[in-house]
């Protein structure tokens, strides 16, 4: 398949279910809810190694928020509904709360879904915290030391999609820089979808296992240019340079399925030799986002 | 279709027109509306008495005419809407647990008394005992959410437990007496002996407010929960002046003869002078 002058690879990307939370942000000034935003999405990439995956959504305008302040919203998944409990408490907890003037709401009001959020971190308040209902909603008022904190009480989640990927080539590191970088701006022109990885890119793509059977996740050989003698089945083109993927985890296969369509669209205007998708033939993630039925231009 | 019922002239004593909400009414035929028993002073009278009826009982109910002397409108009610058009009587929404009553006159002593849930909205003035509790009992109101336009009268809010009362012009004496928790704020201010034995709770004064001498000064600030409360008023129609949202406040402890875990917020910088 083509789009363009871009080689569209016929498979699939293997995505499976998440549980996510959309956690708003605001504070006194943009930046500093960007700050607590992304100390709050820090160190969460993988599932495998950072027990969960998050990333800035979009910036809200004072109209957009809660408190009618500027503010962030930032997607969290983890993979059972504990975990994300968990994960929740332990960002909004060192991240947002500490980080001045800011207030955190959540983000999905009528998911049946609740994780704890204020309910928990109010004991920080020692017995000095008070809560107020405002519109049906609890919030907890945390006295901190240049003010209040004021935090929703629980956060709605719902069940998301992880998992969701493109893997773009380029003639060179630059060229697929490139494409990448147009991809991951115009998958996050899509409401409901976060890019965990460093500027929604990601270089070190891995495999399931390892030859030595220790790690869970190995390098991808097969699409590592330098490997492409060495792998046993490389996948790489012999005027390949650079290979990059973007992985996208959002709050429904629809949202996932518009960024990638979005992704593969920018990827193939900016002039990337091939578009494919990563998957595990189909065994382990229960949704299949094919690449085929992305080629019509985004809406 | 909407319910409406009409006063024929005023009434020569005061009505009990607890039977008058819509959530009671629904379903109901005008004609079984029309009998529907209600009193009048001592004496029992029928609705179609004093009222004309017309539409159905739906889940919208309107009620015209002078009221004054028409007390306990939607009292209990759980849903629905009510309006009523012209100045109502006493304990108009009380315990009340859900749906929407706008009064767009004043309303008489008692309006929201120990109300539960829903929402009480008075364009005009309300009397004393506003979301309060009845004598002989601790707990007012326990939820939702009470606005009046104009001002209230005395012991506003009393024994208030829970919930969101606000007032866009100035409260009578006793504001929040004995209140447990929840939020009264007055535009307006407040008339002596505001948060007297005050448990928990918020009073809130954008106006004059004399602080009861068992209350600390803790600092000044902008309350996060306040901001969050003046947006939803406004939401629901109450005007609320843009500089409030950025004003600073002044928090006073109290009352310290009680557990002294309320506070007094008290409008101190409008933002402009900075």
């Amino acid at each position: 398949m083509r789009l363009r002058d871009t080689e569209v690879v016929d498979t699939f990307a293997e995505a499976f279910p998440m549980h996510g939370a959309r956690i708003v942000i605001t504070a006194d000034s943009e930046a500093w809810a960007l700050e607590a935003a992304r100390s709050a999405t820090g160190f969460a990439t993988s599932v495998i190694g950072c027990k969960c995956e998050a990333g800035l959504e979009r910036a809200l305008t004072p109209e957009q928020t809660p408190d009618a302040r500027p503010g962030v919203s930032i997607l969290l998944f983890a993979m059972r509904h504990d975990d994300l409990a968990k994960r929740v408490v332990e960002r909004v907890g060192q991240c947002v709360m500490t980080c001045p003037t800011t207030a955190c709401f959540d983000g999905l009001p009528a998911a049946a879904g609740r994780v704890p959020c204020g309910a928990t971190l109010r004991h920080f308040a020692d017995g000095f915290q008070a809560s107020k209902v405002v519109a049906g909603r609890r919030y907890w008022r945390i006295p901190v030391m240049d003010g209040e904190f004021l935090v929703e009480e629980s956060l709605g989640i719902v069940e998301g999609v992880g998992g969701g990927n493109l893997i773009l080539s380029g003639a060179d590191a630059p060229a697929a820089l490139a494409c990448a970088q147009a991809a991951a701006a115009a998958c996050r022109t899509v409401p409901g979808v976060v890019l965990p990885f460093p500027g929604g890119i990601v270089r070190s793509g891995s495999k399931v296992g390892s030859r030595r059977g220790r790690l869970p996740a190995s390098t991808n050989d097969a699409l590592a240019p330098t490997l492409r003698v060495q792998a046993p089945r490389t996948l790489v083109g012999a005027d390949t340079g650079s290979v990059l993927e973007i992985v996208i985890d959002g709050l429904s296969f629809e949202a996932v399925q518009a960024a990638m369509r979005a992704g593969l669209h920018a990827a193939a205007g900016a002039g990337a030799q091939q578009v494919t998708a990563g998957n595990y033939g189909g065994d382990l993630g229960p949704f299949h986002l094919h690449l085929r039925d992305l080629l019509d231009r985004p809406a | 279709m909407t319910l409406v019922l009409t006063l024929r002239e005023a009434p020569g004593a005061r009505v009990d027109a607890a039977a008058l909400r819509p959530d009671a009414l629904a379903g109901l035929t005008v004609e079984a509306i029309r009998r529907l028993a209600i009193t009048v002073g001592r004496r029992p009278a029928a609705v179609g008495d004093l009222f004309a009826v017309s539409g159905d009982g739906g889940p919208d109910m309107r009620v015209e005419g002078d009221l004054r002397r028409v007390d306990r409108l939607g009292e209990g009610m759980a849903d629905g809407r009510l309006e009523l058009d012209g100045p109502a009587g006493d304990h108009v929404g009380a315990r009340m647990s859900g749906g929407t009553i706008v009064a767009r006159g004043d309303v008489g002593a008692y309006a929201g008394a120990e109300l539960r849930g829903g929402l009480l909205h008075v364009r005009g003035d309300a009397g004393e005992g506003l979301a309060a509790a009845y004598p002989g009992t601790r707990a007012g109101m326990r939820g939702g959410e009470v606005l009046v336009e104009g001002n209230a009268g005395d012991e506003a809010g009393a024994g208030m437990r829970r919930g969101l009362v606000a007032v866009g012009g100035a409260v009578g004496a006793g504001a929040g007496l004995r209140m447990l928790a929840g939020t009264l704020i007055a535009l307006g201010g407040f008339g002596p002996e505001a948060g007297i034995c005050l448990r928990r709770g918020t009073l809130v004064s954008a106006g004059a407010v004399e602080i009861p001498s068992t209350y600390a000064f803790a600092c000044r600030y902008r309350p996060p929960a306040l901001r969050l409360q003046l947006l939803r008023l406004a939401e629901l129609g109450l005007g609320v002046d843009e500089r409030l949202l950025h004003a600073t406040w002044s928090r006073w402890s109290g009352d310290r003869l009680e557990l002294a875990r309320g506070e007094i917020l008290v409008l101190e910088d409008d933002g402009r002078r900075r």
